[in-house]
């Protein structure tokens, strides 16, 4: 292949003329030469046919437990530092639970045999059709939910208060072909026509054509878990405290008997002293579970002629509430200190009971101030899965540099003082102490972070 | 406020199509977002980056700064070309090793999506797509060329396709330019040898 230089000039503005716009010049000069030159003519066809093959690749399907497995990826937010935990845990709260409605509904039913479906390159053309729909709140979402379901076990399980997961008859925006529809059969690659939903205003009348199904070799059996719906894993429920949540669990099998599956029901309350327990539930298609508050994990094993076959989903019933101060009661008590020195040295010790944030509900803590200047604290208590830190900024680890300073009595009898929170990056920030009352065995003080961040009320009583 | 939005550069005005912002969970657009658009993405994000493991952790950073943007009252006004323009962003940038720096997902999380995706059926389409001589003939490319043609693949215009991989308007030109003419001699190559 030996372009001369000229030759290759041109080339080169037929290339470019693919994604740019030429100048008139340009543009000209190129008509021109190919005009006359059969050789580059060919290869600018050539040219052509290359970009419009790369338009041609299919979409590769996902498996729906990829999908799953990335959608969890992008619901588990990385925390930065200590202190977004529970900013983040907020999100997911409202993320995990609302996304996963809309998106567990949609996306990912029917538990389909992950195998491969090809469907066609989403064109520009096609997209704004599919994000008018996608982001009309007021139409049908285009969900895969909107398409043709093939013929599964379950009934299509309504969810209610989720706009995103309204059921609609495909419109004309649904015309996007659905991966789990359009190739019902595994282990055929099957690429078919494009049809550009934009066809559907285009003035040019030209038909859309059907996806056509693929005979069925071998009926591959699947087996797959829902809850109310989902086949998320790890999206709470919300509950009330003391209450529990009765949810829909559905058993779905494809050319699979529902006797050939064991289902199996694992509990870890979310109370403390209170043990994990696992119970057989009856493998039918549909039961209602009662989620009391805590993490659920629902395993179906089915015997299958070609291995055994595992759908597993963990949900968590979350009343938002650290289980430990649940009826702490904290009175306050005439201080008992008249000088600074005697605020020094009554709260030497170690101290239990709960702390209290803006951000987050009661939650149990331990402290100890040592007359070295020197101070512990940590809290044992998790929300709905989270651990929490005793000051809510830092780390609990017994880490260097935790240290703390009562240097002023007020008026008011409160002292004042600072305190070092170390977080295991560390980095230490120096904080304010306010508001420490000595009552006898009571102790009861404010942290505030960065001036602003607070407070973080501690109300304890004497360990020892 | 459209304007607002139209002139932090996206893709395609007329095609602009807005998450909403009152009146409808911002999460759940976040969600449809990922329910119309993912299975593209990733396909797009496969070939660019020639890696099932790459493809799925830039899959994933991309929504996630999707769902920062739509948190922070800032949603794209065309989501599709956003997620294009950032997927291709990371998958240029040297994203991929921060993000590994970062290791978001944990150790045995990555490893159950290691084995995944060498057993999926759609690792498979990947093999054996790669045999096909149009992709062999793009894999020979430098990743930012082959993201480029990819992008144009996908619908997207030369100036667009500038923007998402953060090259002037005259470097992406010549370097898509050079990469059509490599692909297609290659091409020719391999049809004069069989």
């Amino acid at each position: 292949v030996n372009d001369s230089g000229r030759h290759r000039d041109y080339l080169e503005l037929a290339a470019a003329a693919i994604d740019f716009e030429l100048s008139a010049e340009e543009r000209a000069a190129l008509e021109a030469h190919l005009a006359g030159c059969t050789a580059c003519r060919r290869r600018v066809e050539g040219l052509r046919w290359d970009a419009r093959r790369l338009t041609d690749f299919p979409v590769l399907a996902v498996a729906p437990a990829a999908s799953a497995r990335l959608w969890r990826g992008i619901q588990r937010p990385r925390w930065p530092m200590p202190t977004m935990r529970l900013v983040a845990v907020a999100a997911l709260l409202g993320l995990a639970l609302l996304a996963a409605l809309a998106v567990g509904a949609s996306l990912l039913r029917p538990p389909e045999p992950s195998d491969l479906a090809v469907v066609p390159n989403a064109s520009l053309s096609a997209s704004p059709v599919a994000s008018t729909a996608a982001f009309d709140a007021s139409g049908p979402p285009p969900s895969f939910a909107a398409s043709a379901q093939p013929a599964i076990a379950s009934p299509e399980p309504p969810i209610d208060g989720s706009p995103a997961t309204t059921t609609v008859p495909p419109g004309p925006s649904a015309v996007r072909p659905d991966p789990s529809t359009a190739v019902p059969e595994p282990s055929n690659v099957t690429t078919q026509p494009s049809p550009t939903p934009a066809q559907s205003q285009s003035a040019t009348p030209s038909p859309t054509p059907a996806p056509a199904p693929t005979p069925t070799p071998a009926p591959k059996p699947t087996v797959g878990l829902l809850v109310d719906g989902n086949d998320m894993s790890a999206f709470m429920l919300p509950i009330e405290t003391g209450d529990s949540r009765r949810v829909e669990l559905e058993l779905v099998t494809q050319h699979l008997a529902l006797s050939a599956c064991t289902l199996t029901h694992s509990v870890e309350p979310d109370k403390p002293g209170v043990s994990a327990s696992k119970v057989e539930l009856p493998s039918v298609a549909t039961q209602s579970v009662d989620l009391i508050d805590g993490g659920h994990t629902f395993q179906a094993s089915c015997k299958a002629p070609g291995g055994p076959l595992v759908a597993k989903i963990a949900v968590r019933a979350a009343d938002r509430q650290p289980e430990a101060c649940l009826g702490f009661e904290f009175s306050q008590r005439p201080i008992s200190v008249t000088t600074l020195a005697e605020l020094n040295a009554g709260v030497l010790g170690t101290w239990e009971g709960c702390a209290t944030t803006p951000w987050t509900p009661p939650y149990v803590v331990a402290v100890t101030f040592r007359d070295d200047g020197t101070y512990s604290a940590s809290s044992s208590d998790v929300l709905d899965g989270q651990e929490m830190q005793a000051t809510y900024y830092g780390t609990d680890d017994e880490v260097p540099g935790k240290q703390y300073a009562i240097n002023d009595l007020q008026d008011s009898l409160k002292g004042l003082g600072q305190i070092d929170l170390v977080f295991n990056s560390g980095s230490v920030t120096r904080d304010e102490l306010r508001n420490i009352e000595l009552m006898g065995d009571q102790l009861r003080f404010e942290i505030f972070h960065f001036v602003t961040y607070g407070p973080i009320t501690f109300e304890l009583f004497r360990a020892s | 406020m459209t304007g607002e939005r139209s002139r932090r550069g996206e893709f395609d005005a007329e095609a602009t199509q807005a998450v909403p912002t009152a009146g409808v969970d911002r999460s759940a657009a976040v969600s449809l977002a990922f329910a119309t658009y993912h299975e593209e993405l990733l396909s797009f994000l496969r070939r660019a980056t020639r890696n099932e493991a790459t493809a799925e952790d830039l899959l994933q950073e991309a929504y996630l700064r999707l769902t920062r943007e739509v948190e922070a009252g800032r949603p794209p006004d065309n989501v599709r070309a956003w997620l294009y323009r950032v997927a291709s962003n990371l998958s240029v940038s040297g994203a991929r090793r921060r993000l590994t720096a970062l290791s978001w997902l944990t150790r045995n999380g990555r490893a159950e999506v290691d084995r995944a995706v060498d057993d999926s059926p759609e690792g498979g389409v990947l093999r054996s797509e790669r045999r096909s001589e149009l992709l062999a003939a793009l894999d020979k490319l430098p990743p930012e060329a082959r993201t480029a043609l990819l992008l144009s693949a996908q619908g997207f215009s030369g100036l667009e396709i500038a923007e998402a991989i953060g090259r002037s308007h005259g470097a992406t030109r010549s370097l898509m330019t050079r990469a059509r003419l490599a692909v297609r001699l290659d091409l020719e190559q391999t049809e004069a040898f069989s």
